[in-house]
Order: C-alpha cells, then sequence, then structure tokens
C-alpha cells in the first residue's frame, strides 16, 4: 500500500489540472494536493520550473519520480493503481480505444478548442487534431451506444474528455447538445468529482 | 496475423512506419492518396471519422491517433525488439510523459510556427512554439543516447520523429541540443529502411 507521501499533485484551483485532482479522487488512492497559484505567476517562479520546465500544471510527483501532461498522468496512474479499474488492462478489446480517447484530449481537443476559441484560420488538412465540428460529432457518435465513451464502462478517458466538455460548456463555447449535455450531467454526478470541486476553492 | 497500417509517404504515418520497422513485427502497408478522395470516402471514414491517417487496423481492432497507436503497437507487440517499457517499470512515467507531450505540445506548436497564429499562452495547452522548443532542447540534449538513456524506445520514435520532421520542415530551429540526438536517430537502420526509399 501507497500512503500520502507517495503521491503528490501539483494543482492549480480552475485550471486542467482539475482533471488530474478528479482522477485521483476517482482512484481513491491517497495524496498530497499542493496548490499553486497559476494566475498570480508561481508556475513561471524558478521553484515551480524546477517540476515542469514547461511552466504548466498538472505536475504530479509518484515514487520520488516526476511526471507532467495530463495524458500522460492519467494512463500511468490508471496503470500503477489498477485495482480502481479506470483502465482497461494490456490485451483488454477496449484498450484500444482508450487510448484512443485519452490521446484525444490533448491532440485533438485542445488545439481544435483554442483554434475555435480565437477563431484562428488553419488548414485541416495540415492540422493534426482536424475541423471542430468533426471533433464535436465524433465524441456525440461514441457516446450513442452508452453512459461513457468506452459504452458501459467508465474509464479515466471520460476524466479527460468530460472534463474538457464541461469546462466548455461551462465557457459558453459549445451550443446545447442532448447527448453530450446528458454525458457532463452524468460525469458531475460523480462523488468523485464533486470532491475535486472542494479542492478549488 | 499482419497489422496494417494505412499510409501515405508524407503523412503523419511515416512515424508509425518506421516504430514498425523498429518492433520488427509482421505487417503490411495499405497505401493511401490524398488528391483522391480515398480518405473521405465512407469506407475509410468508417475507419477513421476524421478522415485522416494513420490507422492502424489489428484483427478486429481499429487504432488511430499516432500517440495512441504508438502506445498500443509497443505494448502489444514485445518481440522481437521491446520498445515500451513494462508498466511497472521506473522509467514508465518518463515514457509517458515525452509520447504524450508529441500530441499534446509538439503538434500544436509545429503548426503555430507554420501558421504563425498566435495563441494566448495561458489558454493554449501547450503554451507557446518557443516554450515547447526550450523544453525540448532541454530534454533532447539530456538523450544519452535515448529519451530513457540505454532503452531506445517508441518515445524517440514519436518525439524524434516529429522533431526531425519539424527541423527538417524549418517549423522549428535547428537548435544546437538537437543535433546530435536527430544524428543518432538517423543512423539507425529501421530509419534507413523507412527513410531512405521515402
Amino acid at each position: 500500500m501507497s500512503d500520502a507521501k507517495d503521491l503528490i499533485v501539483w494543482h492549480g484551483p480552475n485550471t486542467r489540472s482539475t482533471g488530474t485532482v478528479w482522477l485521483v479522487e476517482e482512484l481513491g488512492v491517497p495524496y498530497e494536493l499542493r496548490k499553486v497559484d497559476v494566475f498570480g505567476g508561481e508556475t513561471r517562479e524558478a521553484e515551480f520550473l524546477k517540476i515542469n520546465p514547461a511552466g504548466k500544471v498538472p505536475a504530479i510527483r509518484h515514487k520520488g519520480k516526476t511526471l507532467t501532461e495530463m495524458a500522460a498522468i492519467s494512463l500511468y496512474l490508471c496503470d500503477e493503481f489498477p485495482d480502481a479499474g479506470l483502465a482497461p488492462a494490456i490485451g483488454d478489446p477496449l484498450r484500444a480505444d482508450y487510448l484512443y480517447w485519452s490521446v484525444f484530449r490533448p491532440g485533438v481537443l485542445e488545439p481544435a478548442i483554442v483554434t475555435k476559441a480565437q477563431n484562428l484560420e488553419v488548414d485541416p488538412r495540415t492540422v493534426g487534431w482536424g475541423e471542430w465540428e468533426t471533433v464535436i460529432t465524433l465524441i456525440e457518435t461514441a457516446l450513442e451506444d452508452g453512459p461513457y465513451l468506452l459504452g458501459e464502462r467508465f474509464s479515466a478517458a471520460d476524466i479527460l474528455i468530460g472534463g474538457a466538455l464541461g469546462w466548455l460548456k461551462h465557457f459558453k463555447l459549445m451550443p446545447d447538445n442532448p447527448r453530450i449535455d446528458d454525458y457532463i450531467t452524468r460525469l458531475h454526478a460523480r462523488p468523485a468529482y464533486a470532491r475535486m470541486q472542494a479542492s478549488n476553492q | 496475423m499482419r497489422v496494417k497500417l494505412y499510409h501515405n509517404p508524407q503523412s503523419r504515418a511515416v512515424m508509425v512506419h518506421w516504430l514498425l520497422e523498429e518492433i520488427g513485427c509482421p505487417y503490411e502497408l495499405v497505401p493511401v492518396q490524398y488528391d483522391d478522395g480515398s480518405m473521405r470516402s465512407e469506407s475509410f471514414l468508417a475507419l477513421n471519422p476524421m478522415g485522416k491517417i494513420p490507422v492502424l487496423v489489428d484483427g478486429e481492432t481499429v487504432v488511430t491517433e499516432t500517440v495512441a497507436i504508438a502506445l498500443y503497437l509497443a505494448d502489444k507487440f514485445k518481440t522481437p525488439n521491446d520498445l515500451a517499457p513494462a508498466i511497472d517499470d521506473a522509467t514508465r512515467g518518463d515514457y509517458l510523459r515525452w509520447i504524450a507531450f508529441q500530441s499534446g505540445a509538439v503538434e500544436p506548436a509545429m503548426m503555430q510556427a507554420g501558421a504563425k497564429f498566435e495563441a494566448k499562452r495561458e489558454t493554449a495547452g501547450w503554451g507557446s512554439a518557443e516554450l515547447v522548443v526550450d523544453v525540448l532542447e532541454q530534454r533532447i540534449s539530456g538523450a544519452n543516447p535515448w529519451l530513457l538513456v540505454d532503452k531506445f524506445s517508441a518515445a524517440d520514435v514519436v518525439l524524434g520523429g516529429s522533431l526531425s520532421w519539424a527541423v527538417g520542415w524549418k517549423l522549428f530551429p535547428a537548435r544546437p541540443g538537437f543535433a546530435a540526438y536527430l544524428e543518432r536517430l538517423s543512423e539507425r537502420p529501421a530509419y534507413k529502411r523507412v527513410f531512405g526509399s521515402e
């Protein structure tokens, strides 16, 4: 068993690291939360740059090793704590879809959000992430077969994708979409989500 | 059974092609053209609704997104060459970190550098193109000889392959810290087999 000292999560309230706090709450493992004042510039200070030279949260330390990039953190922790059941194991038929949706968040959804929010013109054939409408349709289609991206099974990929969708909804960047709205509501009803919300105070 | 890679030599599929050569598992390339609309065909969109390559098909399993494909292949095919640290290996976290950095930071930074668009540093998940290049240089210059030191891994293929492409197309500056690493990558036999012919 691990104790809290084994896992540290650096968290900036109301930033992308809320997804990582949500994840560790879902994992149900002890951890130490270290709040960072992102909007006050703390992530650009020398002390934090030693943790992540990119000056970004989330960052974690586990077993003495530091890890950044939200998808990497998610893939890593779910495999480290398999008993939580948040990741289909290697060899499970759902593993490919799980990996796909996990990297979809930073690789496709994030840049698509930025280009959409700022009305940037990019050539959809050149960029790795494609068009906004395609991205949303794809998520909607994936939710056809069940309450979660992997169908009946809730996974850490829902935290990554659902977390971003909830954020988009909150900032009114996404129009009403019954299926996606239901999905967000379902995710936000999870007890671990509520525990995470408390960490934003 | 052979895995199938939907491929075009002018696409990101070349990184997966290189990875397959490094692993040495049986595979076949399915050529896909850009100019004949085949990526928008119904049969292709059934594989990847994004209409993009690479797409990997392993029996009944379809995987898209370069990083997802790389993670999938390197965990599943361990012979003849094992390109992924096991889940309980001490380097697993670092391995995931730098593979994920490719899609989450390097890709958007390359596009930002190419299209010269301004994205707010605080909003964009990757920060800025300059920041990504700085962080990469710091990490790559410490790769001795590979990101996971003695173990050549799929992270070298994905991150190194992207970097090589970005520097080659002058999207990223050819920083001094990149040169020796990119040279080492280009000397690998699997790299030469893939890029020598393309």
